[in-house]
């Protein structure tokens, strides 16, 4: 798989309203990537987001998928919302299996593939519970097992813990490190926090704001082994100071 | 795109068909009967429309039908309990009628009757949208059918049978007011607009004054009190639904939309069940309007009843009844509204 992002521009609104969210952004994702785009809340990141998932349409430039342009949402894009997107009706097992049904899959493959989600997750015991017995975090675990079931070649991650309070942000951190290694998957996450991208990506490329492009990318390479460790070690937090230092100077408000 | 059928088949077919029409059609004009061939996919309808139309056609006009069905003359008998008669041509492996055939339906339709005494000839051709385009049988305008539950992209997929025909008929149109009015106007901008002015202007009508309209169209059966109680709630309950429909999370249907689902699942599996529980309310709330509109309905025009009770009571002073009818009318009301929440509680609990 390799998602191809060329020189994408997106603007809303018409003539004096027009204003230009994205200018020239191009990256790529490989298969079993995990990829950041780390920004302020206004540099387009979300937007690139939406672009890729098909829900929006690019003003200018080009997304493509193994080189077939992306033109509408489909389950090879599998997407986590930041706010909990699960069904509120259904219990955690009908949302896992949701998008499996809507793809057509024969009912015992939908509750074998169900179970084994459920499992992969680590909530096969909630299966029962609907969304409103679950706390934030294992909400948003449903919601990305949800978006795995479908089988989706890159799964994005819109802000997905960035409504958890901090204790349970940093262990969602770590079940995500931890799916990845297990899975295989590939994955492009949207934050506004360095740290978690960081301590996440192998690529992280830095947007600043109006209009939203790409300043920076780094190739993340240190030792991913034990990410309590990795938080504090030393050339984690160099290279998190020196990034937050480029980013502050990007915010014209506060580089003096 | 559409390759006419000589061209992939190296065959003169359609030329030797149409030759064959051509005779077909100076044998009706010399009878100087009107040939109709009625064409659409299998279950639009055919025989139900040829079974009204004979039936209100029968008294004017001298008719016959050519039936074509694939094996069976399950059709033609319907059609002959009409008192028309009917002759069926079974196409055996065929997917269409062609000219041939047709001509072959009128040689047995002459041993029964003068086809010169006929003012209208029916064909109705094999449940088919592709074959029956392309092969005329000699008739003076082809009728297609289309039905709303085969959806809007029929013509865009059969091209060739909707150029082709002169009519088109939409049928089980009976079926479209059950796609809610409100869940269109709340997820199309432009229905929205062009409904809502429209729909808050009769909201604001006080539908006890359609009471004299009615009974004069409709005199004092049940028609004019059901038509009030759909005056009085139909239009509340629409901008309800619409609005309800507005406030669906963005989140909700784009997740659906990323997992590959479509507009028609998304209305049905994250739509529907996520305002059932608002709509359901409304209805409750919006049940006690249409329970006063039925008393007052009662009141003014009514031959029975528990409000033309009322209005006899008060005839003859019987404020005993008066009241007992109140209690009685508050007591329905009552279990209406009972009836609703149990309804609410089990069907959307996790609304709760």
């Amino acid at each position: 798989m390799h998602l191809q992002i060329d020189r994408l521009c997106k603007s809303f609104g018409y003539g004096a309203a027009r204003k230009e969210v994205l200018r020239d952004v191009s990256f790529a994702v490989n298969s079993g990537e995990f990829v950041a785009l780390v920004g302020s809340s206004g540099s387009g990141k979300s937007t690139v987001m939406r672009l890729i998932a098909g829900l929006e349409q690019p003003s200018a430039g080009a997304i493509s998928i193994d080189g077939r342009p992306v033109t509408a949402p489909g389950s090879d894009r599998g997407m986590v919302f930041q706010k909990y997107s699960l069904y509120p009706w259904l219990t955690a097992a009908q949302n896992v299996a949701f998008g499996m049904e809507l793809q057509g899959r024969s009912r015992p493959e939908v509750r074998e593939r169900t179970a084994y989600f459920l499992e992969v997750v680590g909530l096969a015991d909630a299966a029962r519970h609907l969304p409103r017995e679950l706390s934030g975090g294992m909400q948003q675990r449903i919601a990305i097992a949800r978006a795995l079931a479908a089988e989706p070649q890159v799964l994005l991650l819109d802000e997905p813990f960035g409504a958890l309070d901090i204790q349970i942000r940093e262990s969602m951190q770590e079940f995500l490190r931890d799916l990845w290694q297990r899975t295989g998957l590939t994955a492009l996450l949207i934050t506004h926090d360095l740290e978690e991208a960081l301590l996440l990506a192998g690529t992280v490329h830095i947007m600043a704001p109006s209009p939203g492009r790409i300043v920076r990318s780094v190739s993340v390479e240190l030792d991913h082994s034990s990410m309590a460790h990795l938080r504090v070690s030393a050339p984690f937090l160099a290279l998190r100071e020196e990034l937050a230092q480029h980013l502050r100077s990007l915010e014209p408000a506060l580089a003096r | 795109m559409h390759m006419p059928l000589e061209d992939t088949l190296g065959l003169n077919l359609l030329a030797a068909n149409q030759h064959q029409a051509e005779h077909n059609r100076e044998h009706f004009d010399a009878w100087r009967l009107l040939c109709l061939n009625v064409m659409s996919s299998p279950g639009a309808g055919k025989t139900s429309l040829l079974e009204r139309s004979l039936a209100a056609l029968a008294a004017d006009l001298q008719m016959a039908v050519l039936e074509g069905d694939m094996t069976t003359q399950l059709d033609a008998e319907r059609l002959e309990a009409v008192g028309v008669p009917v002759v069926p041509i079974t196409t055996g492996r065929a997917c269409h009628l062609d000219a041939a055939m047709v001509s072959g339906g009128l040689k047995l339709l002459k041993q029964r009757l003068d086809p010169a005494s006929l003012d209208l000839l029916w064909v109705e051709n094999v449940g088919n949208l592709v074959c029956p385009a392309e092969f005329e049988v000699g008739e003076h305008r082809k009728v297609a059918l289309l039905s709303v539950t085969e959806g809007d992209d029929k013509p865009l997929k059969y091209p060739v049978m909707f150029r082709e025909a002169h009519c088109v008929l939409i049928t089980k149109t009976d079926l479209l007011p059950y796609l809610p009015v409100g869940i269109a106007m709340g997820t199309s901008p432009v229905i929205c607009r062009l409904l809502e002015p429209l729909m808050g202007l009769i909201r604001y009508m006080p539908a006890p004054a359609f009471i004299p309209l009615l009974i004069i169209y409709f005199g004092l059966d049940e028609l004019p009190k059901v038509l009030l109680i759909f005056i009085g709630t139909f239009f509340f309950n629409t901008l309800m639904i619409m609005d309800a429909v507005k406030f669906v999370p963005r989140e909700l249907v784009e997740t659906a939309r990323t997992l590959g689902g479509r507009t028609l699942p998304i209305l049905t599996r994250v739509v529907a069940p996520f305002i059932a529980p608002e709509v359901l309310d409304t209805y409750r709330i919006n049940m006690a309007s249409a329970w006063n509109l039925v008393i007052v309905a009662e009141l003014v025009a009514a031959t029975e009843g528990l409000g033309k009770r009322i209005s006899l009571a008060q005839r003859f002073l019987r404020t005993d009844e008066i009241f007992m009818g109140l209690i009685v009318i508050g007591l329905i009301g009552l279990l209406i509204d009972l009836g609703f929440r149990a309804l609410m509680r089990r069907a959307c609990s996790w609304a709760n």
